[in-house]
């Protein structure tokens, strides 16, 4: 089967034009592939680039000189891409997002949002923007958040003021709420049970599976190891 | 959706010797919002007046694809189209309100008259029209007669923003707009931009200096240095890995 992306390679320095133009060499030549259906465990020791290489993946950091960021994205009708390989690495910006609105999911480290916003609105509006009104969204998103053990009573709250580890499942919710109105093809996950207990890590588990399960391609940095068993259907090395 | 509606190429303007903007290239899509962050002096209320077309370039061009779907060069274009595509197809909210409201014409009377510049002539039908965008913005309807110079900064700059809306563009430009507004009265008006733009789909471009700004409403974003672009990408990208050392030292200055 043709990966859904891949890397080939990958490179990424750091230049601190603050800090004396010191140059941080961060990933050397990394690759690797990914297909539908599976998760790819990036296993390293902190500190070590697992977060960068998704980052670069999404955008967030730019790709070093010589990276090749390979997605093949499924073609959507009217919106997104249109199917054709493409090098996220060399992409315009027009490419980049629609990539990233249509086509790539990512559970960033730590929830970052308006302070003002309830988390209803804010699981809502990835739902709202795939073009499903208010009175489909509210349900969908009411259900996300009780599989995710989230108490109804925090629904119309702002999340700044809520635990480590209630923020981190709004995070994954917000992320993956556009995917239950339309599957993403990749899935990139940074440390998505890091703040989590036992029992919410099993629903947070238990919803990934089932995305991967239906198709999704992933990649993970896990450093909780039952989570990694769990989901991984392959383990890469990253130095 | 996700057309591209502004593209300028080669974009350039000197007062005197003085470069004040230098070949920038930039395209914007339909419902995207591009922020141009930068210094005092940097350029960036130039750009922006040379993208609404409002100046002319020395070098380079400008082109908007209008409702239609036709590509218009705004260098070549004349004087009656340029005015007619303000009116209907943008809008332009400035840094100072008071200084686009007249202290003797109504709250509503600012709203109404961009739809009375497209024809409408049933003053009730305006009035009425009026009163539903103040209450979308958050306005007390029942001020509609109020003379602006009675309204709070924050209330002038909604009605600025919405007597720009009556009329549904498709782009806004806006000139920092939440400058010099208290930091409350700031994040409430930047909450309500947001929301437009997602419920309007509207492409805007916004100047500011301000990068929790840039960070909260833009998709894309453009760094300007001594009237040039140093730095352009996506708004997580430029200010999560900024390459530029201006663009570095503008966000180790915030965080």
């Amino acid at each position: 089967m043709n990966p859904v992306l891949e890397l080939a390679p990958l490179n990424k320095q750091f230049t601190l034009h603050t800090q004396g133009g010191r140059t941080l060499e961060v990933l050397q030549g990394i690759e690797l592939q990914v297909s539908a259906g599976e998760c790819l465990s990036l296993q390293s020791p902190s500190g070590s680039g697992k977060s960068t290489i998704l980052r670069c993946i999404t955008g967030h950091y730019l790709p070093g000189p010589g990276s090749h960021v390979l997605l093949r994205p499924r073609a959507l009708a009217h919106r997104g891409l249109d199917g054709a390989l493409i090098d996220l690495a060399q992409a315009n910006l027009h490419t980049l997002r629609l990539a990233r609105q249509f086509h790539i999911a990512y559970v960033s480290q730590f929830l970052r949002v308006i302070p003002r916003v309830s988390t209803l609105s804010l699981v809502m509006q990835p739902m709202l923007r795939e073009g499903l009104a208010p009175d489909q969204a509210e349900p969908l998103a009411s259900s996300l958040l009780e599989r995710l053990h989230l108490p109804s009573a925090l629904w119309l709250l702002a999340p700044k003021t809520f635990s480590g580890g209630e923020q981190q499942r709004v995070n994954i919710a917000i992320a993956l709420a556009a995917c239950l109105v339309r599957p993403r093809e990749l899935i990139l996950l940074d440390e998505p049970t890091a703040s989590l207990d036992q029992a919410n890590r099993d629903v947070v588990t238990a919803l990934l599976k089932d995305l991967r399960d239906a198709g999704a391609a992933m990649i993970g940095a896990f450093h909780d190891h039952d989570t990694h068993e769990r989901l991984a259907t392959r383990t890469q090395e990253v130095h | 959706m996700s057309q591209p509606i502004l593209r300028a190429q080669g974009l350039g303007l000197r007062y005197g010797s003085l470069r004040a903007v230098h070949n920038v290239n930039l395209s914007l899509d339909e419902g995207e919002c591009l922020a141009i962050v930068g210094e005092s002096g940097s350029g960036k209320s130039t750009l922006l007046s040379l993208l609404a077309g409002q100046q002319q370039p020395h070098e380079g061009e400008v082109a908007y694809c209008d409702r239609s779907g036709m590509w218009l060069n705004l260098n070549t274009l004349d004087e009656r189209d340029r005015r007619r595509l303000a009116r209907t197809e943008w809008g332009f909210v400035r840094q100072h309100a008071q200084a686009t409201l007249h202290p003797h014409v109504s709250a509503g009377g600012h709203i109404g008259e961009r739809l009375m510049g497209l024809g409408a002539r049933h003053y009730g039908e305006i009035r009425k029209t009026a009163q539903q965008w103040m209450a979308r913005v958050e306005m007390d309807p029942s001020r509609v007669d109020e003379s602006p110079s009675r309204f709070s900064g924050g209330m002038q700059q909604r009605l600025q923003l919405i007597a720009n809306l009556v009329t549904s563009p498709r782009l806004v430009l806006m000139d920092e707009p939440t400058t010099g507004l208290d930091v409350s009265v700031q994040a409430k008006l930047l909450d309500l931009l947001k929301r437009l733009q997602e419920e309007l789909g509207l492409a805007t471009i916004i100047v500011t200096h301000d990068l929790g700004v840039a960070r909260l409403l833009a998709d894309q974003v453009l760094v300007m240095v001594r009237g040039e672009v140093v730095e352009r990408g996506l708004v997580d990208q430029v200010f999560d890995d900024p390459q530029h050392p201006y663009t570095q030292q503008l966000v180790t200055s915030v965080l």
